[in-house]
């Protein structure tokens, strides 16, 4: 589980090594319905190490479904996850191991309202991962530091500013040292210049070679950063490929509609 | 006016011993009380608060569902009847029924914090239901279990805010009390009962426990703001700068974590 590069690799070159980075996720024809609504319809996606792959698509069609379903926050209807190639089992202590293995960072920052934002990371190394509190807030100090939270460290959440928290957020979910990060709508609440913040960050991440799945509405980071983009439409994958292909010349005529209502809401960005 | 006055002096000189005596019980009953019953309530109100879960197995859902109408029904029955009547029932239909000899203090004891439980278990369960669940949610995702996260994260959020029901339930024992003269505790107001009646002085001795009762609250009041105030820390926090962080914990001397594993 060593980490592959601590160098940043350019697309190009992550593209010839693809065979020696090994696979992260594998989800496998994930199904979710609620009630008599199919939400998610044959879902398969695969992330190799260091991999970024940018789930895009409208409002409702199931990114954050497929992320809860992901980390087992919303217990899939069909399907099968495979984590460094072991399907996930649901029993309570390997199910607690392996969400510590996953990292999410929510749309909503869902810190832990009474803690201030040192013990927001250090509480769940402390719990799941049995650190010493010394080695936890040292650990915890070295993220907050990346994310530019140390300064913070004594504030609660309800002292900080929309990036702030977001960013403290990602500390917490990087102090656990996990082996993929999801994110959720990451700048969805936030206001275009905190936007900018959160985006710097997880740019670094990527830079990184963090193994990232992003649910986004920001075409451009999605397009700069992530050397896979996903097309999600009404609960089913419609189109996937690098961001170039996806981006300039769509294959499937819901991907450019899409595509095309973005580009009149932000002319210029595309 | 003056003999009002005089009086109210004399029977405290005479007195003031056996007053303070019953506002030591007094308050010995309601602090007693209301702690064992806040225990009570947040027992009662976690299982009340459990989602029923479909993950369980069928046998352990049937269990939950049982137990959550027991405890719904203690809820219910205590919640809708008089406490003085509870407690008439208790201590003498305890001997009557069962052959039980409870002592008045057990019992007095018993009838407040298992009253102040029912009470408690609601407000507990509301505290509880009104936590954001997508602090839930991220405890979850950062791997943390069931219990971990109502103990970390959801307990002492829950236990901040019901602090002012906390206070509201104490202040209501500490003059409710006055209903367990019935089974003859000599708490302040059975003091007042014993005294007046050998005094014939009711008015004077009304005033005399009026006024203990209204200390009693209001200090009960201030140490509660004061403990409020106390968990919630500081209102503005102070930025962390390089050398508080060098000299408290090491934090900015630290090399990548991973590097050091192994
Ligand atoms: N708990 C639930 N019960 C019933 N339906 C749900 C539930 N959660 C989500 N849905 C439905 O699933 C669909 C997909 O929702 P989801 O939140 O995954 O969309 P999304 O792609 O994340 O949208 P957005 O961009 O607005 O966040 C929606 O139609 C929603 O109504
Ligand atoms: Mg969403």
């Amino acid at each position: 589980m060593k980490r592959t590069d601590e160098s940043p690799l350019d697309n190009g070159v992550r593209g010839r090594i693809d065979m020696e980075r090994t696979t992260v996720l594998t989800v496998d024809e994930l199904s979710k319905t609620f009630g008599n609504h199919e939400v998610l319809r044959s879902v398969s996606l695969e992330l190799k190490e260091s991999d970024v792959v940018c789930l895009i698509g409208s409002s409702g069609s199931g990114k954050s479904t497929l992320l809860r379903c992901i980390n087992l926050l919303e217990e899939p209807t069909a399907g099968t996850i495979c984590f460094r190639g072991e399907p996930v089992s649901r029993s309570r202590v390997s199910l607690a191991a392996y969400r510590a293995r996953v990292g999410m960072v929510f749309q909503n920052f869902n810190l832990f309202d009474h803690l201030n934002v040192l013990n927001n990371c250090v509480i769940a190394m402390r719990k799941v991962q049995k650190l010493d509190r010394k080695t936890a807030e040292q650990r915890a100090g070295y993220y907050l530091e990346k994310v530019g939270m140390l300064p913070f460290i004594h504030a609660k959440p309800h002292q900080l500013s929309g990036g702030q928290k977001q960013r403290a957020a990602i500390a917490r979910a990087l102090a656990m040292e996990p082996e993929i990060l999801l994110f959720d709508e990451p700048t969805s609440a936030l206001d275009p210049q905190m936007v900018q913040e959160v985006l710097a960050v997880m740019h670094a991440l990527a830079k990184e070679g963090m193994t990232m799945l992003i649910a986004t509405h920001e075409m451009m980071f999605a397009r700069e950063v992530s050397t896979r983009v996903v097309f999600l439409d009404e609960g089913s994958i419609l189109e996937e490929g690098t961001p170039e292909q996806l981006f300039s010349c769509p294959r499937h005529a819901r991907t450019e509609e899409f595509l095309r209502g973005l580009l009149y809401r932000c002319p210029g960005e595309m | 006016m003056a003999p009002f006055w005089e009086n109210i002096v004399t029977t405290w000189s005479r007195y003031h011993s056996h007053y303070l005596i019953g506002a030591r019980n007094t308050l010995i009953i309601s602090f007693v009380s209301t702690f064992i019953g806040c225990l009570i309530g947040f027992a009662v109100g976690i299982v009340q608060a459990l989602p029923d879960s479909p993950r369980a197995g069928k046998g352990r859902c049937a269990a939950l569902k049982i137990l959550k109408i027991v405890l719904r029904s203690y809820v219910e029955l205590f919640r809708g009847t008089p406490m003085i009547v509870q407690a008439v029932f208790i201590y003498y239909g305890a001997r009557l029924v069962a052959g039980l000899h409870l002592d008045m203090w057990t019992a007095a004891f018993l009838i407040v914090s298992v009253n102040t439980g029912a009470y408690m278990a609601e407000t507990v369960r509301g505290g509880i239901l009104s936590i954001d669940p997508g602090q839930e949610e991220a405890a979850h995702a950062l791997g943390m279990t069931h219990v971990q996260t109502m103990l970390c994260v959801i307990l002492p959020q829950t236990f901040r805010n019901i602090i002012p029901q906390i206070g509201n339930n104490l202040i209501i024992n500490i003059k409710d009390t006055a209903v367990l003269s019935v089974i003859s505790i000599t708490d302040l107001f059975f003091v007042h009962k014993s005294v007046s009646g050998s005094l014939y002085n009711y008015f004077e001795s009304a005033t005399i426990i009026m006024v203990i009762y209204l200390i009693l609250t209001l200090s009960v009041s201030w140490l509660l703001r004061l403990l409020e105030k106390r968990l919630d820390g500081k209102q503005h926090y102070d930025l962390a700068t390089t050398d508080t962080l060098a000299h408290t914990s090491g934090l900015v001397r630290y090399a990548r974590p991973s590097e050091e594993k192994k």
